[in-house]
């Protein structure tokens, strides 16, 4: 070991003197592309600086000999390079250990990627590096740990110079996984059924909450917990107002996907001795309906379509069998009109980030819209794993409406500290409350405005596309539908290509729920769409924010890739005859 | 002056220092060549040699502008014209210099405010909210620019 | 200074704030706003309703102000359709 420590010594300061003269770059690159202690490893081992895999390998089994590692892993990991946004192939583990002398350290593992020469270090513990390199004087061993930090952090600005590229650091890359490109345009949005970007002026209503008015609105004894409070309540009254409750009806939860929750799992749960049948599927409802019904819960709006339900007549029929009535309206509220007094509606579910609100970072493993279909069909498991899910903390906001006359019981689903009149323990999050609020009473104010507009705009669209091709067909009803959703199915076209060749529009082909699978839509499917129209189907979503040249764009590009597709797909399955 | 001296002389070396370690930014580069032009305007003798080798490091220097080209009532007039066919509200066709904005065009004081808004994108300086309330006509606005820019008539 | 006046220069600085959004969909909603709800409230003659939303449109110039220089300490990529425009142009 002292051989090499003495042989390092030397060769190190003259590689380091080198390379900082001649600027070397595909040196500089090297030694990005092994790391720190690779660099090290490379001086000890003789000089191999284009250390290809295995080169690397090769010498690490030299050392290996000598009795520098004890370990090398080697596994066949598919994993992102976060450099060149390649597909690693090969995931070369170097754990490293008895480096220095007699002391077992784990200095790190280093990762290849063999598309790009840059390797990523996962230095877990840059203390031990500093004193594996203390065998070379404090003096050098500070030039080392220096050079090589800076190597480390410049080795990605190092890289592009290599290959020129003019952007600025600062303005964030968006990466596009499914090519492994960088872009440098944001794709036009058409996708608010997913999530609606934060309006500006919510936004201002939630800063002061973040900034300085920070307190707890539980806190009862100082200024702090009064003006949180005073905020709190007055979004509550905000939300109340929208949809024609009164402020002692709402209770503010994480999410839409939490109230379905606490309002079907509460519901049942406290009425389980007497009543034990839930109806989610609106067909026939009357005949459904039994003495031993606790509730209906249906969606609003639906999320792929945007096919309205009959909201009103389901909810009279509910009050006279006297059967509590949940509507998860996350894609309705402050888009249609809701009064829950003249809908006759028990329970609502509202979310804040369909409704130009803020955030919800995090989303459950099924939301609320397949919910229903799971209980109706008795899917118990799935549900149950939806629960294990839901235990931990989920950032975002929505809340819960829940009937007071006649009163609503339900049983807590999350115990803790007895906010919101217990139905939902917690401390209620200020700034996220307040944007709600914010949201709901911005949504209250442009609901005319907005919707005239977006009718103009999806009617646009729809005449744009079918104008300019044929076989395209509208999924969901004509009239009763939410016009900001329009889902198109275009025959002769698979939807996942037709998604990859639209990369300037940001689009989705059903709901971002379901889009991990493979499989079609189960809306599409329930709604008696054929196999192959199911599986071509693209949702259009139009907002508040979208403009006439978005919505032209979108149109001209979708037109032009539809026709491509169809082109291609008569020049390799059977003929597509344009003229029919 | 001595002191302007060591400051220009120590950005040299910097500059110098920074770029032959290539870490020095393309958007660094701006703001040496306008030192470059304040040191020329000011005494451009005394400090050639400085401000010679900054220009060296850094992009040519094309040709220098510092105001617009001279404007002639003429071209106002054509510029002011293009910039209402251009706005949506107005008919190209019913367009003239004389025609007023509220009377013949049809448009209001709200549309008549984005013209005056135009207009100042157009010849880049403010119009006061006092002065644009009276401009009713294209050929008010040129007389008006005609009149702020001292051109002759 | 009458509301009309008023008016119009609010008018005037509301449009000039919402030019200077870097955002492209906050920027031409903000632009089309504005403009549509001064078209909308032309009519209004009750001198009370007339200050209200006098001030409410005061507020909105400062809500603009805020948000402008918050977009822009953040800044982010430009869309499609800015870049296309900046191509053509």
């Amino acid at each position: 070991m002292h051989l090499y420590a003495r042989y390092a010594r030397e060769q190190v300061m003259d590689r380091i003197s080198i390379y900082r003269k001649s600027m070397d770059l595909v040196n500089a690159l090297c030694l990005d592309r092994i790391g720190s202690f690779c660099y090290l490893l490379d001086m000890l081992s003789g000089g191999v600086h284009s250390a290809s895999v295995e080169e690397v390998e090769r010498v690490v089994r030299n050392l290996d000999k000598e009795g520098c590692i004890t370990e090398i892993k080697r596994e066949g990991v598919y994993e992102m390079c976060e450099a060149c946004n390649g597909i690693w192939k090969r995931y070369l583990g170097l754990i490293l250990w008895r480096f220095v002398g007699t002391s077992k350290f784990q200095i790190g593992q280093v990762k290849f990627c063999s598309t790009c020469p840059t390797g990523q270090v996962d230095l877990k513990r840059m203390a031990f590096l500093q004193k594996a390199c203390n065998f070379l004087g404090p003096t050098n061993s500070r030039k080392v740990l220096n050079l090589t930090r800076q190597r480390l952090q410049t080795g990605r600005s190092l890289l592009t110079t290599v290959k020129p590229n003019n952007e600025d650091d600062a303005k964030g890359k968006l990466q596009d996984p499914r090519r492994g490109e960088q872009l440098d345009v944001r794709p036009l949005y058409m996708d608010v059924q997913a999530t609606t970007p934060v309006d500006p002026r919510v936004l201002d209503k939630m800063l002061p909450y973040l900034i300085g008015s920070y307190g707890n609105p539980h806190s009862r004894t100082h200024a702090y917990g009064w003006e949180s409070e005073a905020a709190v309540e007055k979004a509550r009254k905000q939300v109340a107002n929208l949809i024609g409750a009164d402020p002692r009806e709402i209770v503010f939860t994480s999410g839409a996907t939490e109230s379905n929750n606490v309002a079907i799992k509460g519901v049942s749960r406290f009425y389980k001795s007497k009543k034990r049948h839930i109806i989610t599927s609106q067909t026939d409802l009357e005949k459904a309906l039994t003495p031993e019904t606790t509730l209906v819960s249906v969606m609003t709006v639906n999320n792929e379509i945007g096919v309205k339900q009959p909201i009103q007549e389901i909810g009279a029929l509910c009050r006279e069998k006297k059967v509590f009535f949940h509507t998860d309206a996350a894609q309705a509220v402050g888009k249609v009109p809701l009064d829950v007094n003249e809908m006759k509606i028990d329970l609502m579910s509202i979310s804040g980030h369909k409704l130009y609100g803020p955030k919800a970072p995090r989303k459950a493993q099924y939301s609320a819209c397949e919910f229903d279909l799971l209980i109706s069909h008795g899917r118990s498991d799935s549900v149950s794993r939806q629960v294990k899910s839901m235990g931990s903390i989920t950032k975002g906001i929505g809340a819960l409406y829940i009937r007071r006359r006649p009163r609503v019981r339900i049983e807590a689903i999350q115990s803790g500290g007895g906010q919101e009149r217990g139905m939902r323990s917690g401390t209620v999050p200020t700034p996220l409350v307040v944007g709600l609020g914010a949201a709901c009473q911005l949504a209250q104010h442009e609901m005319e405005y907005d919707s005239k507009r977006i009718s103009k705009l999806a009617e646009r669209l729809i005449k744009r596309i079918t104008s300019q091709v044929t076989h395209v067909i509208r999924n969901g009803d004509a009239e009763a539908t939410y016009p900001g959703c329009v889902n198109l199915s275009f025959a002769y076209v698979e939807g996942e290509s037709l998604l990859m060749a639209l990369k300037d529009v940001a689009l989705s082909s059903g709901s971002a729920c379901t889009s991990a699978s493979l499989e079609p839509s189960y809306v599409l499917r329930a709604i008696g769409t054929d196999e192959d129209l199911a599986h071509s189907s693209i949702r259009f979503g139009i907002g508040r924010f979208t403009t006439e040249e978005e919505v032209d764009y979108t149109a001209d590009k979708c037109v032009l890739h539809v026709t491509r597709l169809r082109e291609m797909r008569s020049v390799i399955l059977m003929p597509y005859n344009s003229s029919l | 002056m001595a002191a302007l001296r060591t400051r220009l002389c120590s950005v040299v070396r910097t500059t110098n220092a920074l770029f032959s370690r290539g870490i020095l930014q393309k958007t660094t580069i701006p703001a040496i060549t306008r030192l470059n032009h304040i040191t020329e305007g000011q005494n451009g003798r005394q400090f050639s040699s400085l401000t010679q080798r900054i220009t060296v490091k850094c992009h040519p220097v094309g040709v220098r502008y510092y105001s617009h080209p001279p404007l002639t009532v003429d071209s106002v007039r054509d510029r002011v014209l293009l910039v209402l066919k251009l706005y949506d509200k107005i008919n190209p066709e019913k367009l003239t210099v004389d025609s007023h904005f509220m009377n013949d065009l049809g448009l209001d004081s709200l549309d008549q405010v984005e013209i005056i808004m135009a207009m100042e994108d157009e010849f880049g300086f403010e119009i006061p909210d006092a002065d644009a309330d009276r401009l009713m006509r294209p050929a008010d606005i040129v007389q008006y620019i005609a009149d702020k820019e001292d051109l002759a008539a | 200074m009458t509301s009309r006046t008023k008016a119009l220069s609010l008018y005037k600085a509301l449009l000039r704030e919402s030019r200077k959004f870097s955002n492209y969909n906050f920027r031409t909603y903000a632009l089309r706003r504005v403009k549509d709800a001064f078209r909308e409230n032309k009519v209004v003659t009750d001198q009370s309703k007339i200050g209200e939303l006098l001030i409410f449109g005061e507020e909105s110039l400062k809500i603009i102000q805020r948000q402008v220089t918050v977009g822009q300490l953040y800044g982010d990529l430009p869309v499609v359709l800015e870049k296309k425009i900046e191509q053509t142009s």
